[in-house]
């Protein structure tokens, strides 16, 4: 105490010195000193600056090879990314051909594992899908095509070598014999409608039916086995000027570019 | 006081600015482990009297404070904390100018300067005055190592300037 005591002046100074330079500090005033700063220490720092980077590794690199290190870190990037898209699609393309496979030797199908590599009048009334693989593999046109759980795409429309083209079950290209599962199942034609929708046509006036009730196929047609999924009904409509009732039916079918199928191979 | 002993004390003052800034400030983890400043007060501090070296200490640090990343004012607070420490140590306690009592001077002081500088550190970036606290580039053993060399240097340096005075004076 003795100490503080003897050196109470000069520790008030001090203590005036700093807040004064403080406020001086806060109100700017030292930015004279700090661009005379620039002058006489920065210079010094440069030379610092470029001897730590000879010593550390971290700083040796220049702007330039900075830059470039940097494109090309982007482009590994890029890379990994799309990589991981890859595996990411072959995993859902796993998981897909996983549960195909599953459903396939459930139903004792005989099945073809195939890619949509591309699609062919999407939104339009003839739709087309493409796919990778073609009479060398067995496909034959009007084998059934299908996704998921049995849920029933379309046919093999036209097939080449190493591709062949589906007709899915939208477009007007193609129709098949469908039943609607009630107690009392109902039998009718679906053929392509306007857009994604299907109708379902021929359907005798006294056949019970409902909205949301589950639309399969009948197994009539050739090579198509019965009980794959189609949709469901949406809309049904019964004209008392027409001989049949007909429905329109919300389609099932869920897949995207990439997606793996399976063609059914009938024994 | 000597005018030629002010003139050399300015003259090292602005050498300390200039290194510290200079030269240890681009290298982050020297400038927070070891400080020419600290030395330069420690050792003002010890071998001149109370009021001169405070006021020396005080301006050189502000001056130092301008360029250091951080807040401004902390630095400077250490600094001073540092020669007021150094000088009750001196005062109070140990008295005599040998090697260990000078290294033990130096220690106490420069630790307890580090403490504040630590937890100065740590409040102005807990109340989000600053966003990173600078000091996490440096480990507590870089810091230690830091603070022993820079006592050592101290107490030779002391050491050296009391035979010298002594010598002259003769």
């Amino acid at each position: 105490m003795q100490f503080f005591r003897e050196h109470a002046r000069i520790l008030f100074i001090i203590a005036a010195i700093i807040f004064g330079a403080f406020i001086l500090y806060l109100m700017g005033a030292l930015r004279p000193l700090l661009w005379l700063g620039d002058y006489t220490i920065e210079p010094m720092q440069v030379g610092a600056y470029r001897v730590i980077d000879r010593i550390n590794p971290l700083y040796t690199a220049s702007d330039a090879q900075l830059q470039e290190e940097n494109i090309e870190l982007k482009n590994q990037l890029a890379d990994t990314v799309t990589r991981y898209n890859d595996l990411l699609t072959q995993l859902d393309q796993y998981q897909e051909y996983s549960e195909q496979l599953a459903f396939a030797q459930e139903s004792e199908y005989e099945i073809v594992p195939v890619e949509i590599i591309s699609r062919v009048g999407q939104g339009v009334a003839t739709d087309i899908l493409t796919v990778n693989r073609g009479s060398l593999d067995g496909l034959k046109e009007g084998y059934p095509v299908m996704y998921d759980n049995g849920v029933y795409i379309g046919v093999v429309y036209d097939v080449f070598d190493t591709y062949a083209e589906v007709a899915i079950v939208s477009s007007q290209l193609t129709s098949l014999q469908a039943t609607i599962q009630t107690d009392n199942p109902a039998f009718g034609i679906i053929s392509g409608d306007v857009g994604e929708a299907l109708t379902m046509d021929f359907i005798l006036k006294e056949q019970l039916l409902s909205e949301g009730d589950v639309v399969v196929t009948s197994g009539e047609d050739e090579d198509i086995p019965a009980g794959l999924l189609i949709g469901t009904v949406d809309q049904i409509r019964d004209e008392p000027s027409e001989l049949f009732k007909s429905a329109t039916v919300r389609p099932l079918r869920m897949y995207g570019s990439h997606s793996i199928v399976s063609v059914i191979i009938p024994n | 006081m000597r005018r030629r002993d002010v003139i050399i004390v300015v003259l090292i003052g602005l050498l300390i600015v200039v290194l510290e800034n200079g030269v240890l400030l681009p290298a982050q983890h020297l400038s927070y482990t070891f400080s020419l400043m600290y030395i330069g007060a420690l050792v003002i501090g010890l071998l001149w009297p109370f009021q001169h070296a405070i006021l020396w200490a005080t301006i050189t640090a502000l001056v130092i404070d301008l360029f250091r990343i951080g807040p401004f004012g902390i630095f400077t607070l250490s600094v001073v904390l540092l020669v007021i420490i150094a000088n009750l140590l001196k005062y109070t306690w140990l008295k005599q100018i040998s090697g260990l009592s000078v290294f033990v001077i130096s220690s106490i002081s420069v630790i307890m300067a580090y403490g504040f500088m630590i937890f100065s550190h740590l409040l102005v970036t807990s109340i989000g005055l600053l966003d990173i606290n600078p000091l996490t580039v440096i480990t507590w053993q870089s810091l230690v190592v830091g603070i022993v060399i820079q006592c050592f240097i101290v107490s030779f340096l002391v050491r050296m300037f009391a035979v010298v005075q002594r010598y002259t004076s003769q």
